[in-house]
C-alpha cells in the first residue's frame, strides 16, 4: 500500500500538502432536497395508469352528462314516443339509430332517460357525499379532541348508529313526499356517522403527538389546533373518504329506489331505471333495458373506488420515495 | 484465529434511487471480518453503516442496489445473489441479524414460544417436542427466567429488554456463524443495555459467534468491541483494534467524534463540536469527504481522495495527515489526553 | 450568595387512567426546588416519571395531589386566564423528537410565531416578523428559513427550530425534555453548546430531563434521580457522581458505558434490587444527609450513607 503512494508522490506537487485554511465553519445551506407533498402525491398518483384512466373516464362521463341535453338530436327523457304509423306507443323498441339505447316499456327514450338518471344520481351522490364529509369531519374532530364533548357525542353516535338506516328512510319517505330533496335529507341524517367515527379515531391517534403537545404548551386554542395541526394531517384520508362517499350515496339511492322508497317514477334516476329493467329481465330481447343502466352504474362506482383508493395510497407520505 | 477471514468485502459500491436522483451510500468499502471477533462499526446517520451490513444479508431497500464490488462469504461472492431463494441460504442460517426495535422482528399475534420453535424447526432436524425443549433452553440461555411459563406468553407481556433477549434467542436458534446487531441497545435503558451487552459477550463465547455491532455510542463500543471501524459518508475512515482507536486515533473525524463526547468535556467550557453538516451523497465527492468540516484540512484533501495509511499491522486510517509530507497537526486536548494512555508504538 | 427559588414542586402526584381500579401512579410524592439561573437535572430510566413531571409543571397534565409554585405563586390546578398567559410566556418547553415536535404542514415562520399569536405578544405583524428573525438568528439559523417547511431540515436544525419556538416567548424557565437524545453525536455537541450559550446570554434557568447521565453530568449543577415515580436522591451533580449513596443511583452509574476500553472491559455492573430495602418497620423518609445532598432512606440506611459520605 505504501509503495503505491511512493509512485503517486512523484506526480503530486508538494504545495498540495499545505493547509487549506477553510475556516471550518461554513453553515452551508442544507442541500435543498426539494420535496413538495402535493407534487409527490400527484407524481405517485399519475404513476398508477389504471387510476389515471379511471379518473379521465369519470371526468369525461360527468362532462358528457352535463352537455348531453344540449347536443343535437337529443330527446326528452319523459316524453312518450308514439309510432306515427300505428298511433301506438313505441314500447320496448330495440336499440337503433333513432333510439340509441332503445325504448322502455312505455315508449320513453332510454338513452335520454339514462343520462338524465345519471345526472340525478350523481347530483344526489355529490351533495350527500359532501354533506356527510363536512358534518362527519367537524363532529369527528370535536369528538376526538375535546375531552369535554367526548361522552355526549359518543352517546349520540351510539343511539343514531343503532337505529337501522332503512327504518329512518322508510319513516321519512312516509312522512314527507317522495322527491329528490326528501331522499337527500333522509340520507344525510345518519350518513355522516361513519366519517365522524373515522375522523375521531385518526385524531385520537395523533392528538398526543409532540407537535400537538408543543402547541398546547404555547397556549394554542383548541380550534386552531384542530384546523392547523390535526386536519391538514388528515387531508389525504379525508379525500379518500369523500371519493368513496359518492358512489356509496349513489348505491344507497339505487337501492332505495329499487325497493320502492326512493324517487318517484317521473324523476328518472339510475335506481328506478335499473328497477324497470329488472322487471323485464327475463325476456331475452328486452334485457338491454337492464344492461345499459347497470353497466353505467358499475363503471361509475368502480371508477370512484379506484380513484379514491389510488389517491389515498398516493397521498400517504410513506409511499413518496 | 486472527488469520481466518470469514467475510470479505472488496471495493463495494452501493447506490440508491431517490425520486429519480442517485445517491451513493457506500463508496468503495473494503473490509475483512475475522472469525470469532467482535467488530464494531461506528458512525452517525448517513455514514452508511446500516446499509453496509444490510447488504450482507440481502436486505437493501427496493430502490437500492450493489453497483460494483464483491462480498465474499466462505468462498462465495454473495453480492451476486439476486433471488430471495439465494438469500434464504444465508439469512438467518449463516448470518443472523438483530435490529434496534424488537417489535420489527416479533409477531405480536403469536406467542414467543411458537416463534422460536418455528425457527428451530426450520433450521434443524428437530420435531415438535424436541424443538420445544430446545426453544426453552434457548430462552433460559438468553437469561429469561421461568422460561417454561413464559414460552406461552405474547410479546406485549414482555418488557423491552426481555423482547430483545427473545429476538437474540431467535437469531442464534439457527446456529449462525455471524451475528449482526444493528443498534440493538439504543432503545433500551442504560441498566438493561449493560445486561444485554454482557449477554452478547457470553453468547459469543458459548456459540462461537462472530459479532458485527453497529452503533453510534462509543461507550458501548468500548464495552463490546475487539476491533472498531469508523465510518463517514459511506467510507471506512479509520479501522483498528479497540485500544488503538481509543488511545491512538489518527483520523480527524475520529478525533472529532471522541472529543465531542460530554465525558471528555470540561465542565463550564463548550463541547468540541464539528461544524457544518454531513456531506451530500447525491453529488460526486472530490477528494476527502470530511475535508469541508475538517479544521486541519490540507489542499490535497479537496483534490485527491486519501489512501489508507498504516499505523500498525492492525490499524489504518484514510487521511492525508498521515503522509510523510503533511505538516504536523495537534489533535484536540481531549485526544492528547487519551494518547497519553497509549501503551504501544507512536 | 443565596439564589432565589424560581420553581417549587411540593409533594406532587400524577395519575393516569380513568377507572378507579386501573390507575397508574406515574409520579408519587415528588418535591424539589429549582433556583434561579441554575441547571437542574432530572435523571431516570423509561417509565420513571421524569417526563411526566416536566409536563405537569407546564400544565399538560393535571396533578392528583400536591402543588407547584412559581416565584411563590401557585400555578397548578385552576388558575386565572391572565396567570395562564403569563406562565405560557415564563415557562417553556423543548421536546425530544425533532421530527414529531414540529407541525409538518406548517411553515417555520408560523411554527416559531405560534406562541406569539396565542399570547398576543407582539405589536404589529412587522414586529412579529422581527421577533421571528431574531429568534432564528439566536439559534444559529438563517432568517430565510421562515418560509420553508420542517421536512426540508436536518434533525439538528429542527431541534434548533424547536428551541427558537420556545425562546421567542422570552421565558425564564426552560424545561428541556431529552433535547439531544434523538440527535447524532456530533450534532448533540452543537445543540448542547447552543443551550449553554443561550443560558449565559439570556439568564435562563433549565430543568434538564434526561436518561443520558454523561450529558447530565456535563450540563447540570444539581441533579435528582427518579425511579418509579419517586425521587431517590438529590445532590450537586459532581457530588452525586462521586459519592452516590442510594443503591439505585449506584447501579445506574455503574451501568453507564464509558468510552474507555480498559475500564469498560474490566468493570462489574451493579444491579439494583428493590427488595434490598426493608421499609416495613423503619419507614423511608426524604432526608438531608449532607449539605444539599438528600436521599430517600430509613434511619438504618441514613447511618450507613452518612458514614460513606464523610469517610
Amino acid at each position: 500500500m505504501n509503495s503505491k503512494i511512493e509512485k503517486l508522490s512523484s506526480n503530486i506537487n508538494k504545495e498540495l500538502f499545505e493547509f487549506a485554511n477553510n475556516k471550518g465553519k461554513q453553515e452551508k445551506l442544507y442541500e435543498h432536497l426539494y420535496y413538495s407533498y402535493w407534487t409527490s402525491t400527484t407524481y405517485a398518483f399519475t404513476k398508477n395508469k389504471i387510476a389515471l384512466f379511471s379518473l379521465c373516464f369519470l371526468i369525461s362521463l360527468m362532462t358528457f352528462t352535463i352537455i348531453q341535453p344540449y347536443l343535437p338530436n337529443q330527446k326528452s327523457p319523459t316524453q312518450i314516443f308514439i309510432d306515427q304509423y300505428t298511433g301506438m306507443q313505441l314500447r320496448n323498441h330495440k336499440p337503433d339509430s333513432e333510439f340509441y339505447f332503445g325504448t322502455n316499456s312505455i315508449g320513453q327514450d332510454l338513452w335520454a332517460r339514462i343520462w338524465s338518471g345519471t345526472r340525478t344520481s350523481l347530483l344526489i351522490g355529490l351533495l350527500v357525499g359532501l354533506w356527510q364529509s363536512s358534518v362527519g369531519i367537524i363532529v369527528g374532530a370535536l369528538w376526538g379532541y375535546v375531552k369535554a364533548l367526548e361522552k355526549i357525542i359518543t352517546v349520540i353516535y351510539n343511539i343514531l348508529d343503532n337505529i337501522p338506516n332503512t327504518i329512518i328512510l322508510v319513516l321519512l319517505t312516509y312522512i314527507m313526499d317522495p322527491s329528490i330533496s326528501t331522499l337527500i335529507f333522509a340520507m344525510c341524517i345518519s350518513g355522516w356517522l361513519p366519517m365522524a367515527r373515522f375522523v375521531r379515531n385518526q385524531i385520537v391517534i395523533i392528538r398526543d403527538r409532540e407537535y400537538n403537545l408543543a402547541s398546547r404548551t404555547l397556549g394554542t386554542p383548541t380550534h386552531r389546533i384542530i384546523t392547523r395541526n390535526l386536519l391538514p394531517y388528515l387531508v389525504s384520508v379525508i379525500m379518500l373518504r369523500l371519493a368513496l362517499a359518492i358512489p356509496g350515496a349513489i348505491g344507497s339511492e339505487v337501492f332505495l329506489t329499487y325497493i320502492g322508497l326512493g324517487l318517484p317514477i317521473d324523476i328518472p334516476s339510475l335506481g328506478n331505471i335499473i328497477n324497470e329493467g329488472r322487471i323485464v329481465m327475463m325476456v331475452e330481447s328486452l334485457r338491454y333495458q337492464l344492461i345499459f343502466p347497470a353497466t353505467i352504474l358499475s363503471l361509475i362506482t368502480i371508477s370512484f373506488y379506484i380513484v379514491g383508493n389510488a389517491f389515498a395510497d398516493a397521498a400517504d407520505p410513506k409511499n413518496h420515495v | 484465529m486472527k488469520d481466518d477471514v470469514i467475510l470479505s468485502v472488496k471495493d463495494l459500491v452501493i447506490k440508491f434511487n431517490l425520486r429519480g436522483r442517485i445517491l451513493t451510500a457506500i463508496r468503495e468499502v473494503s473490509l475483512d471480518i475475522f472469525r470469532g471477533e467482535s467488530l464494531a462499526i461506528v458512525g452517525e446517520s448517513g455514514s452508511g453503516k446500516s446499509v453496509l451490513v444490510k447488504s450482507f444479508i440481502g436486505l437493501l431497500d427496493e430502490n437500492g442496489w450493489i453497483d460494483s464490488g464483491k462480498i465474499i462469504y466462505k468462498g462465495t461472492d454473495i453480492s451476486q445473489y439476486k433471488s430471495e431463494q439465494d438469500w434464504l441460504k444465508i439469512r438467518g442460517r449463516e448470518i443472523a441479524m438483530v435490529f434496534q426495535e424488537p417489535m420489527t422482528s416479533l409477531n405480536p399475534l403469536k406467542t414467543i414460544g411458537s416463534q422460536i420453535k418455528e425457527t428451530v424447526i426450520l433450521h434443524s432436524r428437530l420435531r415438535s417436542k424436541a424443538a420445544k425443549r430446545k426453544s426453552i433452553e434457548l430462552l433460559e440461555d438468553v437469561g429469561i427466567s421461568q422460561a417454561e411459563k413464559r414460552f406461552t406468553q405474547y410479546p406485549h407481556e414482555f418488557s423491552g429488554g426481555m423482547r430483545q433477549r427473545v429476538v437474540i434467542a431467535i437469531a442464534i436458534a439457527c446456529n449462525p456463524s455471524i451475528l449482526i446487531c444493528d443498534e440493538p441497545t439504543t432503545a433500551l435503558d442504560v441498566t438493561i443495555q449493560a445486561q444485554i451487552l454482557d449477554l452478547l459477550k457470553y453468547l459469543k463465547v458459548k456459540y462461537n459467534l462472530t459479532i458485527i455491532f453497529i452503533t453510534h455510542d462509543l461507550g458501548v463500543v468500548a464495552n463490546i468491541a475487539d476491533r472498531v471501524a469508523v465510518m463517514y459518508a459511506g467510507d471506512i475512515v479509520e479501522i483498528g483494534k479497540s485500544e488503538e482507536i481509543f488511545y491512538n486515533s489518527q483520523h480527524p473525524y475520529t478525533w472529532a467524534l471522541l472529543s465531542s463526547l460530554p465525558q471528555f468535556a470540561e465542565k463550564g467550557k463548550f463541547l468540541y463540536s464539528i461544524d457544518g453538516m454531513p456531506t451530500n451523497l447525491f453529488n460526486d465527492i472530490e477528494g476527502d469527504a470530511f475535508a469541508p468540516r475538517n479544521k486541519n484540512a490540507l489542499k490535497i484533501d479537496y483534490v485527491i481522495r486519501p489512501p489508507y495509511f498504516s499505523i500498525s499491522p492492525t490499524h489504518k486510517a484514510r487521511t492525508w495527515l498521515l503522509d510523510k509530507r503533511a505538516p504536523k497537526v495537534h489533535p484536540p486536548n481531549s485526544i492528547k489526553e487519551l494518547h497519553k494512555n497509549w501503551r504501544g508504538n507512536h | 450568595m443565596k439564589k432565589e427559588s424560581l420553581l417549587e414542586v411540593k409533594n406532587i402526584k400524577v395519575e393516569f387512567g380513568t377507572n378507579r381500579k386501573n390507575k397508574i401512579v406515574a409520579v408519587d410524592g415528588v418535591s424539589f426546588k429549582i433556583l434561579k439561573g441554575e441547571s437542574f437535572g432530572l435523571v431516570g430510566e423509561s417509565g420513571s416519571g421524569k417526563s411526566t413531571i416536566g409536563r405537569a409543571i407546564i400544565r399538560i397534565y393535571d396533578l392528583a395531589d400536591g402543588v407547584i409554585l412559581y416565584k411563590g405563586q401557585r400555578i397548578s390546578g385552576k388558575i386565572s386566564k391572565s396567570l395562564d398567559i403569563d406562565i405560557t410566556k415564563k415557562i417553556q418547553m423543548i421536546f425530544q423528537d425533532p421530527i414529531a415536535s414540529l407541525n409538518e404542514r406548517a411553515k417555520i415562520g408560523y411554527i416559531v410565531s405560534e406562541g406569539l399569536y396565542n399570547t398576543k405578544y407582539y405589536i404589529s405583524d412587522e414586529d412579529r416578523k422581527e421577533k421571528v428573525i431574531k429568534a432564528l438568528l439566536d439559534v444559529g439559523l438563517f432568517p430565510e428559513f421562515a418560509s420553508r417547511f420542517p421536512h426540508e431540515f436536518s434533525g439538528g436544525q429542527r431541534q434548533r427550530i424547536g428551541i427558537a419556538r420556545a425562546l421567542i416567548m422570552e421565558p425564564e424557565l426552560v424545561i428541556a425534555d431529552e433535547p439531544v437524545s434523538a440527535l447524532d453525536v456530533s450534532v448533540r455537541a452543537q445543540v448542547l453548546n447552543l443551550l449553554l450559550e443561550l443560558q449565559d446570554k439570556l439568564g435562563l434557568t433549565y430543568l434538564f430531563i434526561s436518561h443520558d447521565l454523561s450529558v447530565v453530568r456535563y450540563i447540570t449543577d444539581r441533579v435528582a434521580v427518579i425511579y418509579k415515580g419517586k425521587i431517590l436522591e438529590l445532590a450537586k451533580t459532581e457530588e452525586l457522581f462521586e459519592k452516590p449513596l442510594h443503591p439505585y443511583t449506584r447501579a445506574l452509574l455503574s451501568a453507564i458505558p464509558v468510552p474507555d476500553p480498559r475500564r469498560e472491559k474490566n468493570k462489574k455492573i451493579e444491579i439494583y434490587n428493590p427488595s434490598c430495602h426493608d421499609y416495613s418497620i423503619d419507614k423511608a423518609e426524604w432526608v438531608e444527609v449532607g449539605s444539599g445532598h438528600f436521599v430517600l432512606a430509613n434511619k438504618k440506611e441514613i447511618k450507613e450513607y452518612r458514614r460513606i459520605l464523610f469517610s
